[in-house]
């Protein structure tokens, strides 16, 4: 009886992927009846808002219950916590705009099929920001593969289409196998599917130290792996630029983003309880490997001329950054996030609107036949089109971090947490080595946003400084006004982002108070005996109470560091104990 | 009204007047021309009131017109507590409002030279006038690191589209030199106030209540050196000091007249003001350790910049060599130190933006009028121009620093403090390489006087040269090249005015400023003469070591 109520809730939880997943089914089935690309469209929209409004009405309940007191709920294979909430709302947000872009972008006799899979790629992604089982998460992330094989081949017939389509479907495969692979070390090593106790006292820490230990580095690795297809980062980042290259602007939008989100997901939701985040070897490796693919994708794209391959490599490099906040959460080894995954969030929320909204403005510029698809081709683009320029530069400054653009907050809340941990390691009573690695991630990111800024300078440059070209220019017909109304909505986005980012902030932060609760709290539970209530209970009390109020009141500066070294020290005392 | 709300109002008054622009593109260039001159003059009338409040109410006061409001709230376990916070103080108030009067002069000198794309245009220039304005009125670390970044988009813009032949080039290379040095001070930033945090649990981003604290409680000495050397990447590219001054030839020769001129006035000057708002207060120790090495590369700069600029064909390139030799006597000032140097250096920001902005605004109209900027086709031009000539004379007399106008003074202050900063210590300790300093500064003075000079002397004296002589002969009743019209001798006047103000009586302008500067610079000047004085101490202990002679104490002074 118990469990039919609890499975009949868990129904309820998915009701907006639902909405999605049926229609995207209507989608396939009645696809052939109306020859229409505008109809679908319009569709496809109508049930992404119809499960947004889902969602948000779901949302306003659990935002009292839930939410608004820093809480996690688990139910069956879910868990709904701010963390899952965001991610669903990036996808959301993605596939919106994405579908957007489908007005013209879809090739017109396919596009129920087009729009479909686009739609099954969002559901894939809502539910994996979720799941609280490895097997869940599993079919979620291949729910977003298997559409995207589809979509890239999709009635582009091209010999470079087919060369990227099959590569992808390889690599993708092999990543989905090794990803499988990992996931199960993880489930030898913990007994259990469920990834809280995997991931928690019972599973990876407890094997940390016995003789099932060595399990930990392989699945670890292997998760890597997945996790580094699917985000694009170095070592598995070479199919990127030639599959975006030889796919569409709205496929290759929906790459740079759905994955990427998928990506963190797996990583925070796996590495990220403070538990877990022992795992020998991981933050290293996430170091390492963050630093390497920034490095990699910016030099890279220096040289590129094929606009989507120059994307390709700033997606790769903007994935390093995303690593990077989730490499400060680990390396804290168990203690604080200090803002590594608010910082990786954030990030996100701001690269998704930017990047979306580059490739729609090229989608909005190419008509059938005549793609946008080099530098030159953009020249002129100033005098020919001045506001559509406008607006991709605003895209463009805001990729590269320059303020008040989103993008510039975005690397202030990933580099201001690498600094964050670096300082503490570095500067505390006993120097730690981990202060120097991430002394040295803040600089490799720092350093590589001037590199970043060359290559899209390279684009702005095109647009503006280049006289225009002789080439026709596609009429602004009703199908364009799809891709310009997701331009005009991620520019609104990126400003908007910019200009007030308190909101956002405030949410990743809550978001990572959650799902890594304040050592110091729950030392001082445990003490006072009141351990029964669990991490996540306790944290909130941190969340909404005095404590949070007081380390940051204006009138601390007085007596602020009695209270504040309390908290430190025990906070230190957490660590070090470790 | 309150001065608070007249600075707010003076900082969004060019957003507002872009945005208005858009709007009246349509009618036409004229309307677009009006209308941005219209902005301008309102955010300068604005400033001026300010300005007027201040020197009447609060001369001297630390934060005046300052408004406040909250932007981003840290949370738990994060310090990002920035707010949107505004206000002048002695220095910042005669560089927000020498921003605010060059702008129109940017403004006034584009009317005629800008044929294309004006709505963008003036939408740029008044987006980089706001820009400007913010990184001299913020009072919280990130937002001045955002309007001091902020202002490379315009400026991008402004030189890749309407400046000269290499213009994309010159338009990157200047965005990518500057963002690269500006990243690692964006860094620094970030260690300073997480380091505070950490250590006091204070999460505040404003400039006020973070310079207390690490005059409280120093860095550690690893890590001042650090920041500071973080920080001087991106203030030093900016100013720019030598060696790191090569992006801005280029930059300044393919910009546009009015981009040259607010290179020049202003954008230089957010260096020079970073280092004195950020390095000097917040690390004294790291400033004292470097500044030896700072006042050698100040010097080089200075020689080099002159002797270069000697060498020149073209106007504007030696005009921007001379800018390299000035920004050094301001680093010169900065860093030695001394009340009076440091007074003379802030002046001399002051000046530099004055002199420099017109000489370049000048050598826009000569190019107007015959399309040149060699040196060699133009001569005799005294005769044919007697306005512009007069002009040109006057700034070229205060660039060189003639006493009785502006340049003077500063220069005069900056050596003065200098010889102090050499010749107070024990010349045995530090005295020796700092007399050098002082004393190879005073040629960069006379160099300036033989290179301006003879520039004067070649393009406004001798014979007319050919493309003159041309230009002027074609009619014979109505000469094809006019004098200086009204809209030029406006944009002109009120810096020929300050030229003379400033060199009659500076201390109209250096006595608001001194409070300030003494605040600022107090910790790393008072750290300063303790190491010198324990120095020599240590030095005479052990000459009278040597002689093993009984001596008495030695007594401070």
């Amino acid at each position: 009886m118990q469990q039919a109520v609890a499975d009949w809730e868990t129904i309820r939880l998915l009701m907006p992927e639902l909405v999605i997943v049926l229609a995207a089914v209507y989608l396939f089935v009645m696809g052939m009846t109306v020859a229409s690309r505008g109809w679908w469209a319009s569709f496809t929209i109508g049930a992404l808002v119809i499960a947004g409004v889902t969602m948000w009405r779901q949302e306003s309940v659990l935002w009292g219950t839930v939410f608004g007191n820093g809480l996690a709920w688990y139910e069956g294979p879910l868990v709904v916590d701010l963390f899952g909430e965001i991610v669903r709302h990036l996808a959301w947000a993605a596939g919106t705009l994405v579908a957007l872009m489908a007005y013209r972008a879809a090739p017109t006799r396919l596009s129920p099929e087009f729009l479909g899979l686009v739609l099954l790629a969002v559901a894939g992604t809502m539910v994996a920001g979720r799941a609280n089982d490895l097997v869940l998460l599993f079919l979620a992330l291949e729910l977003v593969s298997i559409p995207t094989y589809a979509l890239l081949f999709l009635g582009r017939a091209g010999r470079a289409s087919m060369e990227a389509t099959a590569k992808y479907f390889f690599l993708s495969l092999l990543a989905s196998a090794l990803l499988l692979y990992g996931f199960s070390f993880l489930y030898g090593v913990a007994g259990t599917t469920e990834i809280r106790q995997v991931a928690g006292e019972g599973g990876i820490a407890a094997a940390i130290g016995a003789s099932t230990s060595l399990l930990i580095p392989v699945a670890a690795a292997l998760v890597m792996a997945g996790v580094g297809f699917k985000m694009a980062a170095v070592p598995f980042q070479f199919y990127a630029p030639d599959v975006y290259q030889g796919t569409s602007h709205a496929n290759a939008g929906l790459l740079a983003t759905l994955p990427k989100v998928a990506g963190v997901v797996m990583l925070v939701r796996l590495f990220g309880l403070p538990k877990a985040t022992t795992t020998p070897f991981l933050w290293e490796l996430l170091a390492l490997l963050s630093m390497v693919t920034i490095t990699f994708g910016n030099t890279c794209a220096l040289w590129q001329k094929d606009l989507r391959r120059l994307m390709a490599y700033s997606s790769i490099a903007h994935s390093g950054y995303m690593l990077m906040g989730v490499a400060v959460l680990l390396s804290m080894g168990g203690g604080q996030g200090f803002g590594g995954m608010a910082g990786t969030v954030f990030y996100l929320a701001v690269y998704i609107p930017a990047t979306l909204g580059v490739f729609a403005a090229w989608t909005a510029l190419s008509g059938m036949g005549t793609e946008v698809r080099t530098l030159e081709d953009l020249n002129g683009l100033g005098l020919r089109r001045p506001v559509l320029a406008a607006l991709s530069a605003v895209f463009l400054f805001s990729l590269a971090g320059i303020p008040p653009l989103a993008g510039f907050w975005g690397k202030l809340s990933v580099l201001g947490s690498v600094l964050d941990g670096g300082l503490r390691w570095a500067v505390g009573s006993e120097p730690d080595p981990r202060g120097a690695w991430l002394f040295a991630m803040a600089l490799v990111g720092g350093v590589n946003a001037a590199v970043a800024a060359a290559y899209y300078l390279r684009v702005v440059a095109a647009m503006y400084f280049q006289p225009r070209h002789g080439r026709a220019e596609p009429p602004v017909t009703p199908s364009s006004l799809g891709p310009l109304a997701a331009v005009v909505v991620s520019a609104w986005l990126v400003v908007v982002f910019g200009l007030m980012p308190g909101a956002l902030f405030q949410l990743a932060h809550r978001a990572e108070e959650m799902v890594v609760p304040v050592p110091s709290i729950i030392t001082e539970q445990a003490e006072n005996g009141d351990g029964d209530n669990g991490p996540l209970a306790a944290s909130t009390e941190l969340l909404d109470g005095r404590q949070g109020e007081k380390r940051h009141g204006g009138a601390e500066a007085a007596q602020g560091p009695t209270t504040r070294t309390r908290i430190r020290r025990s906070g230190d005392a957490y660590l070090r104990r470790r | 009204m309150d001065a608070s709300i007249l600075l707010v109002l003076s900082l969004i008054c060019p957003l507002v007047g872009a945005a208005v622009l858009w709007v009246v593109a349509p009618i036409g260039a004229a309307a677009v021309r009006w209308t941005a001159l219209g902005a301008t003059l309102l955010t300068f009338v604005l400033v001026g009131l300010v300005t007027g409040q201040y020197l009447e109410e609060a001369r001297g006061a630390e934060g005046f017109a300052v408004w406040e409001q909250a932007w981003l709230a840290g949370q738990a376990s994060v310090p990002w507590n920035v707010h949107l916070s505004v206000g002048l103080d002695g220095i910042s108030l005669w560089l927000y409002g020498l921003t605010a009067l060059l702008m129109v002069t940017a403004v006034l000198v584009s009317w005629r030279a800008i044929d294309r794309q004006e709505a963008l245009y003036y939408g740029l220039l008044l987006l980089l006038e706001t820009g400007c304005l913010g990184v001299f009125c913020a009072r919280d670390l990130l937002l001045f690191y955002i309007f001091f970044e902020f202002t490379l988009i315009p400026l991008y813009f402004l030189i890749g589209i309407w400046g000269s032949e290499e213009r994309r080039w010159a338009a990157k290379k200047f965005f990518l030199y500057t963002l690269a040095g500006s990243v690692l001070t964006f860094l620094s930033l970030l260690s300073i106030v997480l380091w505070v945090y950490q250590q006091t649990g204070l999460a505040t981003f404003a400039l006020g209540e973070l310079t207390d604290v690490l005059q409280r409680h120093p860095l550690p000495l690893v890590w001042q050196h650090l920041v500071f050397w973080g920080l001087f990447a991106g203030f030093a590219i900016k100013v720019p000091l030598f060696p790191l001054h090569t992006w801005l030839p280029l930059a300044h020769v393919q910009a546009p007249t009015a981009g040259s001129v607010f290179l020049a006035g202003i954008l230089l000057k957010m260096g020079t003001y970073g280092f004195l708002r950020l390095s000097i207060p917040m690390l004294p120790e790291a400033t004292v350790g470097a500044a030896p090495l700072l006042l050698w590369l100040a010097l080089a700069g200075i020689i080099y910049g002159a002797l270069v600029a000697l060498a020149q064909s073209d106007l504007k390139r030696l005009i921007a060599y001379s800018s390299v030799s000035h920004m050094g006597f301001c680093m010169l000032g900065l860093f030695a130190l001394t009340p009076v140097a440091l007074r003379g250096g802030t002046l001399q920001m002051i000046n530099h933006g004055i002199s420099t902005g017109a000489l370049f605004a000048m050598v826009g109209m000569i190019y107007e009028r015959y399309h040149t900027r060699r040196i060699a086709d133009l001569g005799g031009l005294a005769r044919r121009l007697p306005w512009l000539t007069f002009f040109f004379i006057l700034f070229t007399l205060s660039s060189v620093g003639l006493p009785g106008t502006n340049g003077f003074a500063g220069e005069f202050l900056i050596l003065i403090g200098m010889f102090q900063r050499a010749w107070d210590v024990p010349r045995i300790v530090l005295g020796e390489g700092l007399t050098w300093v002082s004393v190879l500064a005073v040629t960069g003075v006379i160099l300036g006087a033989w290179y301006m000079l003879s520039l004067v002397r070649r393009v406004f004296f001798g014979p007319a040269s050919p493309l003159v002589a041309e230009e002027a002969g074609h009619e014979s009743d109505e000469p094809a090249v006019k004098d200086l019209d009204w809209r030029e001798r406006l944009a002109l006047a009120p810096l020929a005015v300050l030229v003379l103000w400033i060199g009659v009586w500076p201390a109209s302008f250096v006595e608001p400023m001194a409070p300030a500067l003494e605040r600022l610079s107090r910790p790393a000047a008072a750290l300063w003469a303790e190491r010198d004085w324990e120095a020599a101490h240590g030095e005479i202990v052990e000459a009278v070591d040597r002689r093993e002679e009984p001596v008495a104490p030695i007594g401070h002074e």
